[in-house]
């Protein structure tokens, strides 16, 4: 992320001996792409900054809102809180499963809906437009709506499938419902769990914690990507 | 002859598929918007007992009004703002050359992937000190910030496909500099833009995480925040009519948009996905 501050910024010690040999016309090129890019880089890590190093010192402290005097550093004991805490490994757990599983599932329906829809000799707009309503939904109401509809005592889906058991009560029935809408309900997912940590129980420093593992995944997850498909660096390489 | 027929049978079974797989979620908030509250809950999916009352309800509500007013006034300054800058910079990215062109996709997409709900508890520290807590910046600097990674990659990957010789052959044939951007290059980059500015506006639009944590008064909460806070007849009862109604009425804007732009939009989705 540093090295987006690099750009708007004196150039650095290799282009200013590299410098002679450009003509005025690359020197004044790459300068209006330096302005250009400048304003989205700033704001990028400007916004972002900030709340990465806070919640870092964050999580290296006991800082709760319930106890404000209280707040001291206290190295990485809040670390070993939630990797030892079983409901951590569980929503990683979850986490994984939906993820997996939908976006498998995701990739295979998309394909076949791509290929229908290139198919398609009649009333295409209108078939198009149909596809893509679903995603303008509020997410949360989508949810909440499909919450209803699959409780057992006022939906409509336990009723049509013939269940007898509430659904959302078992992990199958509930991964089952999350995929299919997206929400998150009765399965606490790994973001669900930092939410709950940090502002339900106000505790402050256990919560970034689990904000900065939450990354370190992501990241690792990334960075794997971005290693082994060479995904991050498409954009660039036909320009290059 | 038969052979082909029944080929067509069969693309038509696939597009009545994903016609009626799509419209159920949709037809489902819509069901339970026209139920009266007392059968909302009934256990069926098309009402037994019909009524606009949900509708006329929201609308008495200040708390809807107001946040409808927040949402449409957010979502397209930050929108505006975030398009902007991306534009700007995808152009650079796609056309000039300069050191540092690799990293900026790159770094675009660190933000891009970096957990949201991780930000928002130091951001909602931040606001509450300086004083932008539940004030409209408040909520347009996070939305540009997150949506400027996706518009910077959808739009470098449109731009990188706009033929600029044009521009030149235009000014061989006497236009001056100014006219062959305005009627060469300008055309043919405004569907992409055009695509990012919808994508972008949804996204805003309907976010909620944000606007949950960083809101608290119709000063600056948004619908979908305000969705979530509308009263119940007890404090045990989810007021569903209520909620299903407000969502119609928030998704009719948006729908609107993406009929009127959904040829650009899938073309702009498949130009971003090809290319990333």
């Amino acid at each position: 992320m540093s090295a987006v501050t690099a750009p708007p910024s004196a150039p650095s010690a290799q282009t200013t001996s590299r410098r002679k040999h450009l003509s005025d016309r690359a020197r004044a090129e790459r300068r209006l792409a330096y302005w250009l890019v400048a304003p989205a880089a700033i704001v990028m890590v400007a916004v972002t900054a900030y709340p990465i190093i806070d919640a870092v010192a964050l999580s290296l402290q006991r800082a709760d809102l319930r106890f404000p005097n209280a707040t001291k550093f206290i190295g990485l004991s809040n670390y070993g809180h939630v990797l030892t805490a079983p409901v951590w490994w569980q929503d990683v757990f979850h986490t994984v499963i939906l993820t997996v599983i939908s976006v498998s599932i995701q990739l295979v329906l998309g394909m076949c809906l791509a290929l229908v829809m290139h198919r398609i000799i009649f009333r295409r707009g209108l078939v198009r437009a149909i596809a893509l309503v679903p995603y303008a939904i509020v997410a949360v109401v989508a949810a909440e709506s499909w919450q209803l509809a699959f409780s057992l005592q006022s939906g409509w889906i336990p009723k049509l499938l013939g269940l007898s058991g509430d659904p959302l009560s078992h992990t199958f029935g509930t991964y089952v419902a999350i995929i299919f809408n997206q929400g998150a309900q009765g399965t606490e997912s790994i973001s669900i769990l930092n939410y709950n940590t940090l502002l339900d129980r106000l505790n402050l420093g256990l919560g970034s914690a689990v904000s900065v593992l939450l990354f370190l995944l992501v990241a690792l997850i990334a960075i794997v990507f971005i290693v082994g498909l060479g995904a991050g660096r498409a954009p660039s390489t036909e320009a290059a | 002859m038969s052979h082909h027929k029944k080929q067509i049978g069969g693309w038509s079974t696939a597009i009545v598929v994903i016609c009626v797989v799509s419209l159920i979620p949709v037809l489902w908030i819509v069901f339970l918007s026209l139920k009266t509250p007392a059968t909302a809950t009934d256990g069926s999916f098309i009402p037994h007992q019909w009524t606009l009352s949900n509708y006329s309800d929201i609308f008495k509500q200040g708390i809807f009004t107001d946040a409808l007013r927040n949402s449409i006034g957010i979502g397209l300054i930050s929108t505006v703002l975030a398009v902007a800058l991306a534009s700007s910079a995808a152009y650079a990215i796609a056309r000039l050359d300069f050191p540092g062109k690799q990293v900026i996709p790159l770094a675009a997409l660190g933000v891009a992937m970096f957990p949201q709900i991780s930000l928002v508890g130091p951001l909602y520290n931040l606001w509450r000190q300086i004083g932008l807590y539940d004030t409209w910046p408040g909520l347009i600097i996070p939305y540009m910030t997150f949506a400027l990674p996706l518009s910077i990659y959808v739009l470098s990957a449109f731009f990188r496909e706009i033929p600029w010789e044009l521009e030149e052959a235009a000014q061989v044939d006497g236009a001056t500099p100014f006219q062959a951007f305005r009627k060469v290059i300008v055309p043919l980059a405004t569907p992409g833009i055009v695509t990012t500015f919808i994508i972008v506006f949804i996204i805003c639009w309907n976010d909620f995480v944000f606007a949950i944590s960083l809101t608290s008064t119709s000063a600056a909460q948004t619908v979908p925040a305000a969705i979530s806070s509308f009263p119940g007849v007890s404090q045990f009862s989810v007021p569903y009519g209520d909620i299903a109604a407000a969502a119609v009425i928030v998704t009719i804007p948006v729908m609107l948009l993406v009929l009127i732009f959904q040829r650009r939009i899938v073309a702009g989705l498949t130009a971003g996905a090809v290319k990333g």
